[in-house]
């Protein structure tokens, strides 16, 4: 046992695991490490069975049932959406309004409030670090609309150059777009900072927060962001659930984006009265089992305790850090001062994917490419990188066993 | 599975690529490349002597399995007419795509090593990659 394992005492990794079924399982006839978290992670049972239950005792279409499976799965939905707005300390459960995931809660805001606040010749500021869900949807909006889309640089370690934001925060700049943590690079941007003073200057924000909210607690009060975006899938919830948290004025004045069911009080060929937030921005049947699953994993996160998950990550992605960077030739991109537990790396004279694919034969999960982060891999001028992202069920142990699948296939391309 | 796809004679032509370098002349080029890996090859074809059919070669960066493909690929196919390698790469990339047999061809025979890639679904596209790019470049030269 080394000193580092030795120093983690308080936080019960293997209790944590037991809740995990998937981790039981083998890969290549050995057990599974699952290091692509940052991808999606995996299910704890609560999720699961949150899920299993709504269908096996409680599925009815939500809303204006008069039955009582309906009045059930009403309650568990709305019920959910509180969870979630007390998860993240929203003012009301009219801001938090459910999605797909990050990606449709940023594709409505820039629709619906692009398309009704944002002019030719405004500009969108984003960073160089975006995802590419937080860059298509403005780089469409721009089409439409003649508004510019300006990238706030990064700089060698993967840290946003705040010189560079203050001179790009101008009276052009109608919305800041930033990512919370960056899934290529792990940086963990100072938002509330930055947040503070686009809003001093009236620019709206929006934060893509698919990433924070497995490590972090997240404040969105705190942060006095505009707009929150999350994934369930990524904080150990379901997949094809997210929301979109907005400030209840913003989402007043915001036009409806999809029109249909649930999204509307009173319809006519002639008229359509719109419903009253947060249905405005649901239309059609809600994913009611995914609300719930995600209802019951911000419960779960909730239990372990976010401090303590953000801690024991902390010491993990230590930990792989020193031991990786022992590796012959190995370069890891993104070495933010403030980083969550995410270790993008290349190794040199080796391609990410023939990594990738000897490390999986050794049963560990890495993602290997540009991450959905083209911009990066290109500002780093590597072809891809190999990540691995840890979560909170990872050990010391799966550190070493990444760590020898690394050597070995290293050693048999070189 | 074990690790049948990193073989020897894959690991080899990916050390000392065969055919690797851009020529000083060519007839045609074909751009090889998978944004989504970072996989960026260049095959070129010379095409000086007609009775002596086509010489490939390429450059560039790629995974371990993209590289020695087109290595392979330039070495079996050099030598080949116009038609007959349009028509080695396509039945290829059916063998590699479609599951279908290899030829009994005494040249083709070299590319066993590369079939294993049908066991990895994520890299098939790193063995077909070059081989595409020669097909679309003679197409439209």
């Amino acid at each position: 046992m080394n000193s580092v394992q030795q120093t983690m005492t308080s936080f019960d990794v293997m209790a944590r695991r037991a809740e995990f079924p998937i981790l039981q399982r083998e890969v290549h006839g050995k057990p599974l490490v699952y290091l692509d978290n940052a991808a999606t992670a995996q299910r704890p049972q609560c999720v699961i069975d949150a899920v299993e239950n709504y269908y096996r005792m409680h599925n009815a279409n939500v809303h204006r049932g008069v039955h009582t499976l309906s009045n059930e799965s009403t309650d568990l939905y709305e019920g959910a959406r509180e969870t979630l707005r007390a998860h993240i300390n929203a003012a009301s459960v009219r801001e938090i309004i459910f999605t797909r995931g990050t990606t449709e809660s940023i594709n409505l805001v820039a629709q619906s409030f692009g398309r009704s606040q944002i002019k030719a010749g405004d500009q969108i500021l984003v960073s160089h670090m975006e995802h590419h869900s937080n860059i298509v949807p403005w780089q469409l909006l721009c089409e439409q609309t003649g508004a510019e889309l300006v990238a706030i640089p990064i700089d060698e370690q993967g840290a946003l150059d705040l010189a560079a934001l203050d001179e790009l925060l101008t009276e052009r700049v109608k919305l800041l777009g930033l990512v919370h943590i960056s899934n290529a690079l792990g940086t963990i941007n100072p938002v509330a900072e930055i947040i503070a003073k686009a809003k001093a200057m009236g620019i709206t924000t929006l934060l893509d927060g698919a990433q924070a909210l497995p490590h972090l607690n997240v404040d969105v009060q705190a942060l006095g962001c505009d707009f929150y975006c999350l994934s369930g899938h990524k904080m150990y919830g379901p997949t094809g659930i997210g929301v979109l948290y907005g400030r209840e004025a913003l989402l007043d004045a915001m036009p409806p984006w999809q029109g249909g069911g649930e999204m509307i009080a009173e319809v006519s060929f002639e008229h359509t009265v719109y419903s009253e937030l947060p249905a405005k921005f649901e239309a059609g049947t809600p994913n009611m089992a995914g609300a719930v699953g995600l209802g019951e994993a911000a419960r779960y996160l909730q239990r372990v305790g976010l401090d303590q998950i953000a801690a024991y990550e902390h010491e993990l992605l230590e930990y792989a850090t020193q031991q990786l960077q022992e590796v012959k030739g190995l370069r890891i991109i993104g070495q933010a001062p403030n980083k969550a537990s995410v270790i993008a790396f290349v190794i040199d004279g080796t391609h990410p994917h023939d990594l990738g694919t000897l490390i999986d034969l050794e049963g560990v999960a890495v993602r290997t490419g540009h991450h959905c982060a083209m911009p990066v891999t290109r500002f780093f001028k590597v072809p891809a990188t190999a990540r691995a992202s840890f979560a909170l069920y990872n050990t010391f142990d799966e550190v070493d066993r990444l760590v020898a699948a690394v050597h070995k296939a290293r050693e048999m391309l070189l | 599975m074990s690790n049948t796809l990193y073989q020897e004679v894959l690991l080899a032509h990916n050390r000392e690529p065969h055919h690797f370098g851009k020529p000083e002349n060519y007839c045609c080029s074909g751009k090889a490349y998978n944004p989504n890996c970072g996989d960026d090859l260049m095959v070129y074809i010379q095409c000086d002597e007609p009775s002596q059919g086509l010489n490939l070669h390429f450059d560039g960066e790629a995974c371990a399995v993209a590289t020695a493909s087109a290595s392979l690929m330039s070495e079996v196919l050099s030598g080949k007419t116009k038609q007959e390698v349009i028509k080695a790469c396509q039945h290829f990339v059916e063998v590699i795509e479609n599951n279908k047999a290899l030829d009994d061809d005494a040249l083709l025979t070299k590319l066993k090593p590369l079939l294993t890639v049908r066991d990895y679904p994520g890299r098939i596209g790193c063995a077909t990659l070059a081989w595409r790019s020669v097909i679309k470049a003679l197409n439209e030269s």
